[in-house]
């Protein structure tokens, strides 16, 4: 039986409008809904208008809800910054997971890089780099608190 | 950026948030630094294990740096 091979797809597009808690909540209800269906996992930011989400599973779905998520009229201008096979997954525990980032108050500083910056650097190292950063930060801040499961 | 002992040597330190930062050394992860409401830094190594607890950021990267050294390069090993 030949088994769809795990790939990873992080993306990132503009909210066509402000996004509230409660429109979160919603977006985040309906994704954990679809992503447990379809065996998928990942993560999702919300920055400063702009959407950051990764998602994880067998390369064939993603690809499909790829096509089905850059239909959504609640965000614009997307851009897939890294597509690639996985062996593992990095949010396993977490059909959607998503935890609330700020912009930074000021500079990063001096000699230290911007994650977010770097992600939309078009440098595919640097592009998994930042992703590895942001995964990093993510599994910090919620370790030990359980996803919400999916109504 | 101020000079670093030989375990920064080629560190990228990458700001995610206020406060949040991650080294990688050559692709790899070495550990975070996360500072904490009363200003101090805690170190973590690529393990998550803590290393320490700083009052300043230097330090604090410093002492996630050297909770994993670089290899010695061959040329070095081998006049040992």
């Amino acid at each position: 039986m030949t088994q769809d091979a795990l790939a990873t797809v992080v993306y990132t597009s503009t909210a066509t409008q402000p996004f509230d808690s409660s429109a979160l909540s919603d977006l985040l209800r309906q994704s954990r809904a679809n992503n447990s269906a379809a065996d998928l996992t990942g993560m999702l930011l919300y920055r400063g208008g702009r959407f950051i989400q990764v998602l994880e599973g067998p390369s064939t779905v993603i690809d499909g809800l790829m096509a089905t998520i850059g239909r959504d009229s609640r965000h614009a201008d997307m851009r897939v910054l890294l597509r690639e096979p996985i062996a593992e997954r990095s949010f396993g525990d977490w059909t959607m997971g998503y935890e609330p980032i700020g912009v930074p108050a000021g500079d990063a500083p001096e000699g230290f890089r911007d994650t977010f910056d770097d992600l939309e650097s078009g440098d595919e190292s640097t592009v998994a780099r930042a992703v590895r950063e942001l995964t990093v930060w993510f599994r910090v801040r919620r370790q030990g608190v359980p996803e919400t499961p999916p109504s | 950026m101020t000079a670093m002992s030989r375990s920064g040597t080629g560190v990228t330190w990458a700001r995610v948030e206020d406060g949040f930062h991650v080294g990688s050394r050559r692709g790899e992860f070495l550990g975070y630094i996360d500072r904490q409401s009363d200003g101090t830094f805690l170190a973590f190594d690529s393990f998550s294990r803590m290393v320490g607890r700083f009052r300043g950021l230097t330090a604090a990267m410093s002492a996630v740096s050297e909770a994993t050294p670089p290899e010695t390069p061959l040329e070095l090993r081998q006049t040992r």
